[in-house]
């Protein structure tokens, strides 16, 4: 099977075109090009099993977790949109764990009352999200705004998650820390469509938006 | 006061907290914390108010080889971690599950994505608290001059530099050594490089005979299929449909059983079928998308996996090493409270119990000026080692590291014994000496190759340590099983230390400490 990267080092970027055997997954295809063709080669992975977010690149134009994406004949693999390249397949996310950072999302559960199961299983749902970042970069808004103004896909699914907790204390705060980060989301879904976890950032950003034109009181 | 802690895991996280209440604290990863192996944990975490229930098993299951002082602590704190999470935002089910060996149900879980639930939880505590913490930093050396730690000496593979990070007290939380095998459910960055370099500054090391194996890993895959599904019911079978092993035995039996149906010819399965599978979404997902199977419809193929080192650096419980200012926590650290057997479940309630412990220790360090000078001196023959790699003219070190791999899988893996080992001991010898040749491309920003390098000289010294202890261990006890010895032993119930004497290792025997459950 033939793959093409995208390479990028000392600031020459070009693409490369590898032969690998017959293997399971792009990562796999990926492991196999640095171990036996081209050790230059820069990727990012942990877990091989979809649960850690490391190894999300883009395959084919979609952003994607490598390890759990198979391999195809003629397949092409660059980085995700939307962040600065550091080497290769591999971004610079620190910018944004430091937006994640900056926004504090909180959470304090003083409250011993056991919360209603509807909304246990929609946190379930949210707490699902690895933070892989393919969220943000499959979303145009993000890439133009690039956090500024808008705070990604990504970290409006988790404030959501702690915010639908009724009981944390920091409620309140999440809201005022999310409530200028939110409006520019012109719902394409690509977020959703894409997020290898079942996760709906799309859904909150509706949910955050709609509680914020009509305050109730927590 | 300044507290270093090498590692973003469960225990390094958790470790990272405790200390933020008292001193500056930085955490440095390979990775970002949250890509770390603890995000793989499915089954869950154990905790009882019957705390002695809870703490009998662990010493039961471990065979008698638990540190049950170490243990106490353990279960007597468990509860109280778990109460902790749930104040920090995880939402358990409401029922409980349990793990091989345990008597009651005290396993607290999220699905069958634990580790995930947690790890993002806790990371968000150490971002409330001000931790800095500083991703894609790989840590090369420890400044030890000797007698004390004055933090460490890491390659920041972003913008490829070579960097010191000065402490007064140091915390590796750095996770197993489970990639010295072939087949392991651990995550790829497992190498245990951080075990090797304390022991290489004159931390001692314990019980590194004991790896444990998991029963049921997807075949050729090594990822995880939780033992909760068995103490849920599921069926063990073979290719005659017949089931050869009570699957609810500790995973030390059922993994040699297995082996055993392996190396008879015979291919092995779990069947879930009837199950209901509600709590184990992420089972439902990994059968799908790497085994192409649908486990409600059809039979999950299987094999045993390396899963867990019970050994590693040996720690008081106060989590100290025998070096001043260093301290040790999680996998990559020996108390022991496994024994020769790691329960499930176990693992995350030592990583949080015991880093909050290591972090409160690190606080009470008496603060002692930082010698800069040692931590110069060990950034310039870093430096100096990596220019040294970069001149070296082969280029086979993922090969080494490879057969390595099959070595010890094959010959220091479930079922051992003298020969095997002594062939392994050979092999490995030889495999040191041509790595001593084997080099990598320059550069320093995320050049895996030179990684590599110098990971398997951790690797290799890792494996020679371990055969050597599995050697000296001349009894069957827990997941170190031999075959030419297949009793255990009353005159064994020691633990193996080893210290670094320069090219040679001495090694020690020490009582276990026996507190609450006699034999
Ligand atoms: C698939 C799987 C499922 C499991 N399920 C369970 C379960 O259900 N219940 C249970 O109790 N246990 C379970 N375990 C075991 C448990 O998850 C681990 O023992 C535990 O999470 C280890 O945590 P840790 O913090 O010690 O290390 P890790 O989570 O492995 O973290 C190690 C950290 O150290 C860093 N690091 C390593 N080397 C360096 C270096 N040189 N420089 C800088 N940073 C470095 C890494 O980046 C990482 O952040 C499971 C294990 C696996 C593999
Ligand atoms: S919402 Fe989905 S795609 Fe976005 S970061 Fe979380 S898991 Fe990844
Ligand atoms: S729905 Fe909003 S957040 Fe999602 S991709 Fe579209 S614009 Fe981006
Ligand atoms: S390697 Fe962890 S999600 Fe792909």
């Amino acid at each position: 099977m033939r793959i093409k990267i995208l390479r990028f080092s000392d600031g020459k970027k070009f693409y490369k075109e590898y032969e690998v055997p017959n293997l399971r997954t792009v990562l796999e295809a990926l492991i196999y090009i640095r171990e036996n063709i081209d050790p230059t080669l820069a990727f990012n992975y942990s877990c091989r099993s979809g649960i850690c977010g490391a190894c999300a690149v883009k395959i084919d134009d979609n952003a994607r977790l490598a390890c759990k994406t198979g391999l195809r004949d003629g397949m092409k693999i660059e980085p995700i949109d939307g962040f600065k390249i550091v080497k290769d397949l591999i971004i610079d996310d620190d910018e944004f764990f430091d937006i994640y950072r900056k926004i504090g999302l909180y959470t304090e559960i003083n409250d011993k009352k056991s919360i209603d199961r509807e909304i246990k299983r929609k946190i379930n749902v949210f707490d699902r999200c690895i933070l892989c970042l393919i969220c943000v970069s499959s979303c145009n808004v993000c890439r133009e705004y690039c956090f500024e103004g808008f705070l990604s896909p990504a970290i409006i699914a988790r404030a959501y998650r702690l915010f639908l907790d009724e009981r944390n204390v920091f409620r309140e705060k999440i809201l005022e820390s999310i409530k200028n980060g939110v409006d520019a989301c012109r719902f394409y879904y690509a977020c959703t469509r894409n997020c290898p976890r079942g996760v709906a950032p799309s859904k909150a950003i509706k949910e955050f938006k709609s509680i914020l034109k009509n305050p109730k009181p927590l | 006061m300044k507290v270093l802690i090498i590692g973003g895991g469960i225990a390094g996280l958790r470790a990272s907290i405790e200390a933020s209440k008292k001193a500056e604290v930085t955490l440095v990863s390979r990775i970002h914390p949250l890509r770390s192996g603890s995000s793989m944990a499915q089954g869950g975490i154990n905790a009882s108010k019957d705390w002695k229930t809870h703490a009998e098993d662990t010493i039961v299951g471990g065979r008698f080889l638990s540190d049950q002082d170490a243990v106490k602590i353990m279960c007597k704190n468990a509860l109280s971690s778990v109460k902790e999470l749930e104040r920090w935002g995880v939402i358990f089910s409401e029922e409980k599950r349990k793990f091989a060996g345990l008597r009651e149900k005290i396993t607290y879980f999220v699905d069958d994505r634990t580790g995930s639930s947690i790890i993002h939880a806790l990371y968000n505590q150490a971002l409330k608290r001000g931790v800095k913490i500083l991703s894609n930093i790989f840590i090369l050396d420890l400044a030890v001059d000797g007698k004390r730690c004055y933090g460490a000496v890491g390659l920041d593979m972003k913008n490829g530099e070579i960097k010191v990070f000065p402490a007064n007290a140091t915390i590796i939380a750095s996770g197993g050594f489970g990639r010295i095998y072939k087949t392991t459910t651990n995550a790829d960055i497992n190498t245990g490089y951080l075990t090797y370099i304390a022991y290489k500054s004159g931390a001692e090391l314990k019980d590194m005979e004991f790896v444990q194996f998991h029963p049921t890993s997807l075949k050729d895959l090594g990822i995880l299929i939780t033992e909760t599904v068995r103490t849920e019911g599921a069926y063990i079978i073979n290719s005659l449909s017949k089931r050869f092993v009570d699957e609810k035995m500790p995973r030390d039996v059922v993994s040699r059983e297995i082996f055993r149906e392996i190396l008879s010819g015979r291919e092995v399965f779990l069947d879930v079928r009837h199950l209901s599978l509600k709590n184990f979404p992420e089972i439902r997902r990994i059968c799908r998308d790497f085994a192409k199977i649908d486990p409600k419809k059809e039979l999950i193929p299987i094999e045993p996996a390396q899963h867990y080192s019970i050994g590693g650096i040996r720690t008081d419980t106060l989590c100290r090493t025998n070096i001043e200012g260093l301290y040790a926590v999680g996998e990559c650290s020996c108390l022991n409270v496994h024994g020769a057997n790691r329960l499930g479940g176990n693992s995350l309630t030592e990583c949080l119990v015991f880093g909050r412990i290591a972090g409160e220790a690190a606080c009470n360090e008496a603060p002692t000026d930082i010698d800069y000078s040692t931590l110069e001196e060990k950034r310039d023959k870093t430096i100096n080692k990596i220019e040294n790699i970069f001149e070296k003219n082969e280029r086979n070190s993922f090969k080494i590291r490879k057969k390595l791999q099959e070595v010890m899988f094959r010959n220091v893996g479930i079922i051992r014994n003298e020969n095997d080992l002594k062939k392994a001991l050979k092999d490995i010898k030889l495999l040191k000496e041509e790595q001593r040749y084997s080099g990598a491309h320059r550069g320093l920003k995320f050049n895996f190759e030179l990684l590599n390098v110098i990971e398997l000289e951790g690797m290799l010294n890792l494996a020679e340590i371990i055969v050597l202890s599995a050697l000296k261990r001349k009894e069957s006890r827990g997941v170190h099983y031999r075959e030419d010895f297949p009793e255990e032993k009353d005159s064994m119930l020691k633990h193996l230390i080893f210290e670094n004497r320069g090219e040679r290792h001495r090694i020690k025997e020490e009582d276990v400490k026996i507190t609450m459950v006699e034999l």
